[in-house]
């Protein structure tokens, strides 16, 4: 078992909304183990980028800890902060806003560098060079600007950027949604390499339950800001226990499917967090509800798989 | 900060821009190199020329070619070199308000909090304080010179920019560029300047050449108010005024400035036009 | 079965600032009553293209239908002396859905107003009738009856597209275009709106084109599938035959470089390279230069179709393995 890199405890993060709370991640616990691939699936609303965004520390936690290193990271300031900057980065999904249209590709990537006066300005051309080598990009789109690249390429800009610190853990946040799917496959895989190759963590954060399933080793179900179930990939998607996730499987087109196919359809809309029910957070959507489900919310407790855990009275 | 990725070639194509700046370009080398162009004195008299019409049609460029004024001093020579201070006083005017103004706009636009506040509120106050009465008050206290007609001009100009940049800045920092350069460790000053900022460099350029003609104008209306340039001292502001009186007589006195002063400011505003329809239709 | 729609050798280009974009390259289908097609393909093929020049929707300042036909129902909707025809049939026979639901619902009428419009436009029933119409149609659609006085705003983004397909459906329209319908919207939402039109799809048999660059989607919801490359259709025919038994190297690219929930791939198999760029398409076939298969006469000539079977056509000059039936 590998040891254990990051750990999140009882994170919560609200937001004001006009006067009302918007219970973004309300406490929520997990740990990821250094060199897995942590998926973190939920639809719109469910807090998933918002755990993402509290981890690099754009946005400030309202409790909790992260402890990265046995420090918490959500406390630590000044040098020591910028310092962190090297060990955790993050990939942003749209390739379109993540790099900045007046510069070129060189300045992007020496950025770091720069910032962080990790080396000589001729260091940093070697170590660009060699960073465009890991992400098999040429050379002479060095001198380009993101306006002349196509999705995929900024996308593997953005994937060096966050490479060029040597970080061990990558926020990876809807990394390929935004591509082109045949793209995505090109991204994907180079993902996977990098990971074996520099020993890379990766808490990937997606929508899409295809991808997923592919690149996580282990994943994590949200659903308005709480975890619903957690397990290894294999188990997920073999033996789903939360309804939601149930829900969450059948809802997803396969070319394997057949037209017959019997899908569970949730009725009503993806909640707001603003107001969300009391009790089990998915009891307004669910067809298993009972009246505890309304007043009791379910914790997250151990099935007879290994690592296989489900927050609900009758999973 | 390069702005090369635009090809020179859609600059050419603009008719906008073509037209403005080789008028704006006729303009300003006619004004520099004024003493290779007219050899008549634009501050000595000559009470024996005294509001000669324009001699261009009787002695081509040998005489008067504009006429005279009611001194006697040639029209042309004081276009030409009143042009220089009209031109000088817009110019630094617009650079130092546009810097004032980016500075102030990038910080506001960017923190949005109370320091923003505090200066949209101020630039607001400026801003609601007509130009005429800041200049009577600032001339009243320190006198009026060309000095001070600069700085009314940039007391009142840069909340312009700072608000144009301001709005830049509010939409550009919530791209995630400007986050990837957060978590790279970046502070937030680092961030303003070497990220931010390029970016709103080109509306800045087109606000700036369009405030050009709007600042040369408001020159002229203080000077011709006698709150600005003071005569001898020829500017295009205080020809018109001393032209008033003989708008029936001798009209060419206030036409060339005036004409010159729309020709001027038109060819600015054609500039800016130009410039933003190059760089502003969608090229990202 | 009766042909309602057919696209004969259509090419259509693009003028813009930076040159000629050859947006369609011959496009050949042909459409039967009640079939559901599938178009699929990556951003760039066309298919977006093709559906607004059915419509006859592509933006005339700058587009040109260059050559060829689209015959619906009998009438040659490119000929000039039918816009009078298309007109009428827009909205009414022809309905389309579009990906973005917020930008297709005007933001100043109530949801039951819009629907209402369309009643009152193309079937010239009165206000009252139309709204009660409107109604009805709303709530088969799953938007509650007293909903109908709210403004699209007030719904989320998969209610609105709710909407808008009963907007569409509002005419029983003999064929329905749908452009991505449910790319901007959440998995269980997702679902809901697929249901919703498998539904449809069997109580009204409408005939339906199903633009979308999701396979699983095409598996579920239709007959056929017609995939796009650079501006052509280069494979054609029933999903099953054609998923199961893809001839054309981009179809077999597709499927293996897609992650299925449902298949277990150690790696997934991307497609080298990038699509042409459309104004500077390639001679020869145009995805030649991405062929694991390339071969000389594929880089000099364009290949026409070849019927593999009566269920099954291909642009490729691969030999016929005998892998198809």
């Amino acid at each position: 078992m590998n040891r254990v890199l990051l750990e999140v405890n009882n994170l919560k993060k609200y937001f004001d909304a006009k006067g009302k709370v918007l219970y973004a991640v309300d406490d929520i616990s997990f740990a990821i183990n250094e060199g897995e691939t942590m998926g973190l699936v939920g639809e719109s609303g469910c807090g998933k980028s918002t755990v993402g965004n509290v981890l690099v520390r754009l946005l400030k936690a309202t409790s909790g800890s992260v402890l990265y290193n046995g420090k918490n990271i959500l406390k630590i300031k000044g040098h020591e902060k910028k310092s962190l900057c090297k060990e955790i980065q993050i990939i942003f999904q749209d390739p379109y806003s993540s790099l900045n249209p007046k510069k070129t590709v060189y300045q992007i990537l020496s950025e770091s560098y720069k910032v962080q006066r990790l080396c000589s300005r001729r260091e940093i051309k070697t170590r660009i060079e060699e960073l465009c080598r890991d992400v098999n990009l040429s050379l002479d789109i060095l001198s380009k600007y993101p306006h002349e690249l196509d999705g995929g390429k900024r996308q593997t800009i953005g994937i060096a950027r966050a490479l060029s610190l040597n970080p061990k853990l990558i926020v990876c946040d809807e990394p390929v949604s935004s591509l082109d799917v045949s793209i995505q496959a090109q991204i994907i895989n180079m993902m996977m390499d990098l990971q074996k190759k520099k020993d890379i963590t990766y808490l990937f954060i997606s929508h899409d339950l295809s991808v997923v399933k592919h690149i996580s080793t282990s994943i994590k179900v949200m659903y308005l800001g709480k975890i619903m179930e957690e397990a290894f990939t294999e188990d997920l998607f073999g033996n789903p226990l939360h309804p939601y996730t149930k829900a969450l499987l059948s809802a997803v087109p396969s070319v394997k499917s057949s037209k017959e196919k019997k899908r569970i359809v949730l009725e009503g809309d993806v909640p707001s967090p603003i107001n969300p029910p009391e009790g089990c957070r998915f009891c307004k959507r669910c067809w298993l509800v009972q009246e505890i489900c309304f007043k009791e919310e379910p914790m997250l407790k151990e099935s007879k798989q290994d690592g296989h855990r489900v927050a609900c009275h009758f999973a | 900060m390069k702005t090369s990725n635009i090809s020179i070639k859609r600059f050419l194509r603009s008719k906008f821009f073509m037209v403005g700046i080789i008028t704006a370009l006729l303009i300003i080398f006619s004004c520099v190199f004024a003493d290779k162009i007219v050899k008549y004195d634009p501050t000595l008299p000559d009470f024996n020329a005294r509001l000669l019409a324009p001699e261009w049609f009787s002695k081509g460029l040998h005489g008067h070619v504009l006429g005279t004024d009611a001194l006697g001093r040639d029209i042309l020579a004081r276009l030409l070199y009143g042009g220089r201070y009209s031109l000088l006083v817009s110019f630094i005017a617009v650079s130092v308000a546009a810097l004032i103004g980016c500075v102030l706009g990038t910080i506001s636009g960017f923190y949005s909090n109370w320091i923003d506040m505090l200066i949209m509120r101020f630039g607001d106050i400026q801003l609601s304080i007509p130009p005429l009465m800041l200049a009577i008050a600032i001339v009243a206290v320190m006198g009026p010179n060309l000095v001070n007609l600069v700085i009314v001009l940039i007391i009142w100009g840069w909340p312009g920019f700072a608000r144009l940049i301001r709005g830049n800045t509010l939409s550009i920092r919530n791209n995630e560029f400007v986050s990837a350069s957060r978590v790279l460790g970046a502070s937030n000053i680092s961030i303003m300047f070497t990220q931010v900022f390029p970016n709103v460099l080109t509306p800045t350029i087109v606000y700036g050449s369009q405030a050009l003609g709007g600042r040369i104008l408001t020159e002229a209306a203080l000077s011709y108010l006698g709150l600005g340039v003071q005569p001898p001292t020829p500017s295009w502001g205080v020809m018109i005024a001393n032209g008033r009186d003989y708008l029936t007589a001798a009209p060419w006195v206030v036409l060339a400035p005036g004409l010159m002063l729309m020709f001027t400011v038109l060819a600015f505003n054609l500039l800016g036009d130009g410039i933003r329809d190059v760089l502003d239709p969608k090229m990202k | 079965m009766e042909e309602l729609l057919e696209i004969k050798d259509l090419y259509v280009e693009y003028h813009t600032m930076e040159g000629k974009v050859k947006a369609l390259n011959g496009v050949n289908l042909k459409i039967a009553k009640s079939e559901s097609i599938g178009l699929v393909g990556e951003t760039g093929a066309g298919k977006t293209t093709t559906a607004l020049s059915i419509l006859g929707l592509l933006p005339k300042r700058n587009s040109k239908i260059v050559s060829g036909n689209i015959i619906f129902s009998g009438k040659e909707l490119t000929d000039k002396r039918n816009r009078g025809f298309l007109e009428k049939i827009r909205g009414n026979r022809i309905a389309m859905v579009f990906q973005n639901p917020l930008s297709s619902l005007n933001p100043v009428f109530t949801v039951g107003e819009q629907v209402a419009m369309v009643f009152r436009r193309h079937q010239k029933m009165g206000k009252k009738q139309a709204k009660i119409e409107a109604g009805k149609i709303l709530e088969m659609t799953g938007i509650l009856a007293f909903r109908m006085e709210d403004y699209p705003h007030q719904f989320s983004g998969g209610m609105r597209q709710r909407i808008g397909i009963a907007a569409a459906l509002a005419c029983k329209p003999d064929l329905l275009i749908a452009d991505e319908p449910t790319t901007a919207l959440d998995v269980t939402i997702q679902a809901q709106v697929l249901e919703l039109m498998k539904e449809l799809q069997n109580k009204s048999k409408t005939t339906l084109i199903m633009i979308t660059h999701n396979l699983g989607i095409v598996k579920e919801l239709c007959d056929r599938v017609a995939v796009m490359y650079a501006g052509r259709i280069i494979e054609e025919g029933e999903v099953e035959e054609v998923f199961n038994h893809p001839f054309h190297p981009y179809t077999e690219g597709l499927l293996g470089s897609l992650p299925d929930i449902k298949k277990k791939i150690e790696r997934l198999n991307p497609i080298k390279g990038f699509m042409s760029n459309p104004m500077n398409l390639p001679k020869g076939c145009k995805f030649a230069s991405r062929c694991p298969y390339c071969m000389e006469i594929c880089i000099k000539e364009d290949p026409s179709d070849i019927i593999l079977n009566d269920k099954h056509r291909a642009a490729c000059f691969r030999e016929d393995k005998g892998k198809v039936s």
